[in-house]
């Protein structure tokens, strides 16, 4: 379970998070749209413990948080194994399985093949499926998404999309989906919260019916 | 391919020779001797115990001086990167190293030392260290800010995020300043073995120049720019071709 209580963020004396409060409940998905700037992504930051709030409080109930950013931020020295190896290590989890899963979650974003090559190598979306494959691999209970095929084109959007579907109807996990498209989010949101202008966060149910 | 560009070493190490040949035949041999009479020479040289011992011993400085200069360096630049404030203290220092002519320091080195050896090694790795520690500051602002964040976020340590995520990210700088910080190495190396010991190449040179033995010096230049060479073309490129590999692809 993730909850911010009265969480207040600014910057240059800009209020960007005003008085935010929200609850995400265990297993559930949620949807957060906003202008460029509006402070989306510090909300995810402020979960992965990567930024604190001016006041107010994040708890956040797990440490096994995956995180697939914007841009895929693999390590190019090391082949996609080797990026997914670093976040297992990363992580604490047993030198032994490292190979299985790493491989398991690279064969389930379908770049079985591709394991030994490095990002320069892989075109753009099969880096963001390498960083897909890095979050989920460490088991998450907690899954933030920073506009994670924003790059992308619409049709490589719609297969990481699927890809993320197949994924989650297997293992429910809590989600924060950060967008500026919510027909993007709407996907697999149970519900959207959008920030507004004044740095409030507004909430609505979504008709979509969630994939999980 | 391949042959041409071997094809322009070639032609560049030509133009180098002809250049040196076309100068000791418009100046005295004293001033500059022909490459031809400093190769003779270096063969005759390279039968004698003499200059094996020379060269041994600079070599030993060398190294030396290289691994304290350059360690030493590198742990001050990554401390300076990767907490700017200590940058700000060292700051004077750095400059004061990188600003003092070569010959200050000898004569520094040659005064608390005394002739010899560890006044060589003092001067070369103290004149060495502003090199590595700038360049590695720059590998340290070089490194993908996303990446650290990663890092972060999958809560790596701070070893496994410096050994996989800084260190491979800094290769450049780092292989750069161990580059530049052996050519100098080797000039600094001379230089205060020439100005401050009974042994070494750099005291070779000295006694080839207080007997006007214009071949001799130039020989030993030849032996300079060879081990440059050696430990540019033999040991950092293909150190650097294999730490860089993945930027082939």
């Amino acid at each position: 379970m993730i909850r911010f209580e009265n969480v207040v963020k600014s910057f240059n004396g800009r209020i960007v998070l005003n008085e935010i409060s929200l609850t995400i409940k265990k297993n559930e998905i949620v949807g957060l749209i906003g202008r460029s700037g509006a402070g989306k992504s510090t909300m995810l930051r402020m979960i992965s413990g990567l930024a604190l709030p001016d006041s107010g409080d994040v708890n956040v109930e797990s440490k096994k948080i995956g995180y697939i950013f914007q841009e895929p931020y693999l390590m190019p020295w090391r082949t996609a194994l080797g990026n997914l190896y670093f976040t297992l290590r990363a992580m604490g989890l047993d030198k032994n399985a490292y190979r299985n899963i790493a491989m398991t979650w690279l064969d389930k974003m379908e770049l079985k093949g591709f394991e030994q090559y490095y990002p320069g190598q892989l075109s753009g979306g099969m880096r963001q499926r390498v960083a897909i494959a890095r979050a989920f691999s460490i088991d998450p209970d907690i899954l933030l998404m920073d506009e994670p095929f924003s790059a992308l084109d619409s049709g490589l959007k719609g297969v990481m999309h699927s890809l993320m579907e197949k994924v989650l109807s297997e293992r429910p996990i809590t989600i924060l989906y950060v967008s500026h498209n919510p027909n993007e989010v709407a996907r697999i949101a149970n519900r959207i919260c959008t920030l507004t202008r004044d740095g409030r966060l507004e909430e609505r149910r979504t008709a979509v019916v969630p994939c999980k | 391919m391949a042959c041409r560009k071997i094809g322009y070493d070639f032609l560049g190490i030509g133009l180098f020779f002809l250049i040196w040949q076309t100068l000791s035949a418009v100046t005295a041999d004293i001033v500059i001797a022909s490459p031809l009479s400093a190769l003779l020479l270096l063969v005759q040289m390279v039968r004698t115990k003499l200059f094996w011992e020379a060269l041994g011993i600079t070599m030993a400085r060398f190294g030396i001086s290289l691994f304290l200069g350059a360690a030493s360096g590198f742990l001050l630049g990554l401390i300076s990167g990767l907490k700017p404030n200590m940058r700000r203290v060292f700051e004077p220092v750095r400059w004061s190293l990188m600003s003092m002519p070569p010959v200050v320091v000898v004569t520094i080195g040659m005064i608390w030392f005394g002739i010899g050896g560890v006044q060589t090694i003092f001067v070369t790795s103290l004149l060495i260290l502003p090199i590595m520690y700038v360049n590695t500051i720059e590998g340290v602002e070089s490194v993908d800010p996303g990446l650290l964040e990663m890092g972060r976020v999958y809560r790596a340590g701070s070893f496994l995020i410096l050994r996989e995520i800084y260190l491979p990210g800094m290769a450049g700088p780092l292989l750069a300043g161990i580059l530049l910080s052996a050519g100098l190495g080797i000039r600094l190396i001379v230089l205060a073995e020439v100005l401050g010991a009974h042994t070494g190449l750099g005291y070779e040179f000295s006694v080839a120049r207080m007997n006007l033995d214009s071949p001799a010096i130039f020989a030993w230049i030849i032996v300079c720019l060879l081990i440059v060479g050696v430990f540019e073309f033999g040991l950092l490129n293909p150190a650097r071709k294999c730490i860089m590999k993945w930027k082939k692809t």
